[in-house]
């Protein structure tokens, strides 16, 4: 039997995810979990699209997690909105910070 | 038709003491408006018949505070401890209260360094815009994406 997605992370009040193109915001995503499938380690982003820009259609995408103790960020390999803002994206490997 | 997007761009500008910036290379229309915005007051004052007439004048303090926040990405500084002060995708407000933080005479380093950078890039444009021939113009601001 396979095993279920794993959450890695969940958006909190004080976490906020957003979706760039280089330093511009393209996207919020408010209620955010990125989960990890167990077999393959792919990770994937789901929550709600918020405030989305023209930048949302540039590649490359980056999702950026903010916290008071910095940023963390995933590049997007894939990543699709449906016509309820509902967010579905494939991300790659955590980046290392600078 | 032409193309009226740049790509994001970014520039280091060196500090002293081996510190350094990351800033926009350029502003969108956007950002430049709301830098425009928050560089200015309403100013009121008694007009003739007794009414009141109102302008706006550049505030040049806020002016200062805006055009930094405008460009600011991230740097180098680190606070007393040593550790990296943090602003890199940070909402605007924990970038704002960093540079409250540092020492002042670090404030106007990053505050002249910033518009040195805006007057170079200015000179640049209208350079580019003088010297433009009509054909698409090369992508000269893919050097530093990211």
């Amino acid at each position: 039997m396979l095993d279920a997605p794993r959450v890695l992370l969940r958006g909190k009040a004080d976490a906020r995810g957003l979706v760039k193109h280089a330093y511009h915001t393209a996207a919020e995503v408010s209620g955010f979990v990125i989960t990890v499938d167990p077999a393959t380690r792919r990770l994937t982003l789901g929550g709600q699209v918020h405030a989305r820009s023209p930048w949302l259609t540039a590649r490359p995408l980056v999702f950026v997690v903010t916290t008071k103790a910095g940023a963390l960020r995933w590049p997007i390999d894939t990543l699709a909105v449906d016509a309820g803002g509902q967010v579905v994206a494939s991300l790659g490997e955590l980046l290392k910070e600078d | 038709m032409s193309i009226r997007v740049r790509r994001p761009a970014t520039t280091r500008l060196e500090l002293s003491d081996e510190d350094y910036l990351v800033v926009k290379q350029d502003l969108t229309a956007g950002e430049y408006r709301e830098l425009m915005r928050a560089s200015t007051r309403l100013v009121t004052a008694p007009g003739p018949d007794g009414g009141v007439t109102s302008k706006l004048e550049v505030d040049r303090v806020e002016a200062g505070i805006a055009m930094v926040l405008a460009y600011l990405l991230d740097w180098s500084f680190a606070d007393a401890d040593g550790k990296k002060i943090a602003i890199a995708d940070q909402p605007i407000h924990v970038v704002k209260a960093a540079l409250d933080y540092i020492a002042s005479d670090a404030y106007m380093e990053v505050q002249t360094a910033i518009q040195a950078h805006q007057g170079a890039r200015a000179a640049a444009v209208a350079e580019e815009k003088k010297t433009r021939t009509g054909a698409p113009s090369p992508a000269r601001t893919l050097t530093s994406v990211g």
